[in-house]
C-alpha cells in the first residue's frame, strides 16, 4: 500500500498508523526488512531485505501460516525487443521512486528517466506511474488498446491526464520496440478491439497503420500484474493455478495443510477493498482452524 | 453528544473498503460504491440526516433517531414496504429479499456498545469516511476550502491544549 500506491492517493502515515495500531493494541509482531522465501526467488523488494528465512523453516514452527504476499511481478510487454534496456514495468517504477524518495534507496538506484516516456495500458496502475513521470517532468504519451472511454481506470482518470499534457495513444498496440539493445523509437500499429468492462474482449490489428514513435527514450509497461507467491512454481504440496495464483479451497487453505493464501496472491489483482474482505474471511478460517469451533 | 458521519469526497478513491468489510460484517453492505459512467467512484451510504425523512414516513415507527445520533431500525416492526428507499434523497436504505426486511447502516450499533467506531470509518485507509462530533468531523473541511481559497494551511485547533496568549 505504501509503494505500489502513490501518497496522492493513500497517505503512508495511515498506512503506519495501522501498523502501529496492530503492534500497540493485538500485540502483532510486526519483522520488516525479513524475508520468507523459497531459496533464489527473487521479488522487488530484495534491496530491503536485512534478514531471509526459508518457507520451509516458517511452515515447521507455525501452527498456521498465512501467504499473503500479492502481485508484485509485471506482465512483459508482449513484443519483439521488449528485453531492452530503458524498459520498466510501471510497479517497479513506481516502487523505485517512493523508495528513493522515503531515503530507503541509494541515489542510483532510482530510475531516472529521459526525456520522452512511452507508458502502456490504461489501468490504474499504469495511470499512475504516468502521473509520476508527469510530476517529475517527462513529457508522457500513454499507449493503450482501449480509447478514453473504455479504459479500466475510467474516463475520468484519463481526462485527468490529459490535462496534465499527457498525450493519449488509444487503440494501439506497440508492435516492436527498436533501437540498439536500448529503446530509441517503437513501431506501433492500430487495432479494432472489443473493450467491456475494462476487458479486452476481442482484438485484431488493422494491417497498414503500422507507424514509428519517434524519440522515445524510456517505456513503462503497465498492463498488469502478476502473483507473487514466495516460491516459484510449487512449493512441497502448494499448488499454484495456470496463471500464478495459489490454489485455496472455500476455506481460503492451500493444497498443504495449515497454510493458507488470501488476498491477491490467492484472488489475482484486486481493488484494496476486496483484498482486505478476503484477508478477513481468511483470518476468520484460521481462527475455526486454530479453535476446531465452527 | 450527537454523533454524525461525514464523507470527505475529495479523499476518497474508490477503493471499496467500506463497502467490503461492510458486507464481512453484515452479509449485505450498507456502503456502496457507485461508479459514474467515466468511471468517478462515489460512496453511497446513510448519513444519518438531522432530519430524516425515513423516519417520517415509516408507518410503523422501525426507524428511529438514537439519542447518539444514529439513524437505527427495529426490524421487528418493519413490514417491508419501502417508502424509507423512496424517501431517501440517496436511496440508502435497502430491503433484505430475503429476510424482507429494510437493513442500512446503523453506524455499527455492536461496535458502539464496545466503543469502537463504525468499521468503514475504522478502515477506511484515505480517512474519507469520518464520524464523530460535528464540529469535529465537518470543521476540517472548512479548513480545506480556506486553503483552496488562499493556498495557505490553517493553524490546528486543539481543543486539549490552553489557548496561547496573544499578548497585548
Amino acid at each position: 500500500m505504501v509503494f505500489g500506491i502513490p501518497e496522492s492517493r493513500i497517505p503512508r502515515n495511515r498506512v503506519l498508523l495501522g501498523c502501529k495500531e496492530l503492534e500497540e493494541i493485538f500485540d502483532v509482531e510486526i519483522k520488516t526488512s525479513c524475508k520468507v522465501a523459497v531459496d533464489g526467488v527473487k521479488i522487488l523488494g530484495d534491496d530491503f531485505v536485512k534478514e531471509t528465512v526459508e518457507l520451509q523453516k516458517v511452515v515447521d514452527e507455525f501452527d498456521a501460516i498465512i501467504i499473503a504476499t500479492g502481485t508484485w511481478n509485471s506482465r512483459s510487454l508482449p513484443a519483439e525487443g521488449s528485453n531492452f534496456n530503458g524498459i520498466y514495468s510501471a510497479l517497479e517504477y513506481l516502487f523505485r521512486s517512493k523508495a528513493h524518495e522515503l531515503g530507503l534507496l541509494p541515489k542510483k538506484e532510482k530510475i531516472k528517466l529521459g526525456s520522452n516516456v512511452a507508458v502502456i495500458g490504461s489501468g490504474l496502475v499504469a495511470v499512475d506511474a504516468a502521473l509520476e513521470a508527469v510530476r517529475e517532468g517527462h513529457s508522457v504519451n500513454l499507449i493503450s488498446i482501449e480509447n478514453g472511454l473504455d479504459a479500466p481506470s475510467g474516463s475520468y482518470e484519463i481526462g485527468r491526464l490529459k490535462r496534465k499534457g499527457v498525450s493519449h495513444t488509444e487503440r494501439t498496440v506497440v508492435k516492436r520496440v527498436l533501437g540498439e539493445g536500448k529503446v530509441k523509437s517503437i513501431e506501433v500499429i492500430s487495432v479494432n478491439a472489443d473493450v467491456k468492462g475494462g476487458v479486452v474482449l476481442k482484438m485484431e490489428q488493422i494491417p497498414g497503420t503500422e507507424r514509428i514513435i519517434d524519440d522515445v527514450d524510456n517505456i513503462i509497461v503497465g498492463i498488469g500484474q502478476i502473483p507473487t507467491p514466495p516460491f516459484s512454481k510449487e512449493f512441497q504440496e502448494i499448488k499454484t493455478l495456470r496463471w500464478g495464483g495459489i490454489e485455496v479451497n472455500g476455506e481460503s487453505m492451500s493444497s498443504k495443510d495449515k497454510v493458507f493464501a488470501t488476498g491477491d496472491v490467492a484472488t489475482g489483482i484486486s481493488k484494496v477493498g476486496r483484498a482486505l474482505q478476503t484477508g478477513l474471511k481468511t483470518a476468520t478460517w484460521v481462527d475455526r482452524y486454530l479453535h476446531g469451533t465452527a | 453528544m450527537t454523533k454524525v458521519k461525514f464523507v470527505d469526497m475529495e479523499k476518497c478513491i474508490g477503493c471499496e473498503v467500506c463497502e467490503k468489510v461492510c458486507e464481512f460484517l453484515n452479509s449485505k453492505p450498507r456502503a456502496k460504491i457507485i461508479s459514474t459512467k467515466d468511471g468517478v467512484l462515489v460512496p453511497i451510504t446513510c448519513l444519518h440526516c438531522t432530519t430524516p425523512i425515513c423516519i417520517d414516513v415509516c408507518p410503523t415507527g422501525a426507524v428511529y433517531k438514537d439519542v447518539e445520533g444514529p439513524i437505527r431500525f427495529r426490524r421487528n416492526r418493519c413490514i417491508g414496504c419501502k417508502l424509507c428507499v423512496a424517501a431517501c434523497p440517496f436511496g440508502v436504505p435497502d430491503i433484505d429479499p430475503a429476510k424482507g426486511f429494510m437493513t442500512k447502516c446503523d453506524l455499527c450499533m455492536e461496535r458502539s456498545r464496545d466503543d469502537l467506531p463504525p468499521a468503514c470509518v475504522e478502515l477506511c485507509p484515505t480517512g474519507a469516511m469520518v464520524c464523530g462530533e460535528y464540529e469535529e468531523v465537518v470543521e476540517p473541511s472548512k479548513s480545506k476550502a480556506v486553503k483552496l481559497l488562499t493556498g495557505k494551511r490553517v493553524i490546528q485547533k486543539n481543543s486539549e491544549r490552553e489557548p496561547e496568549h496573544t499578548g497585548g
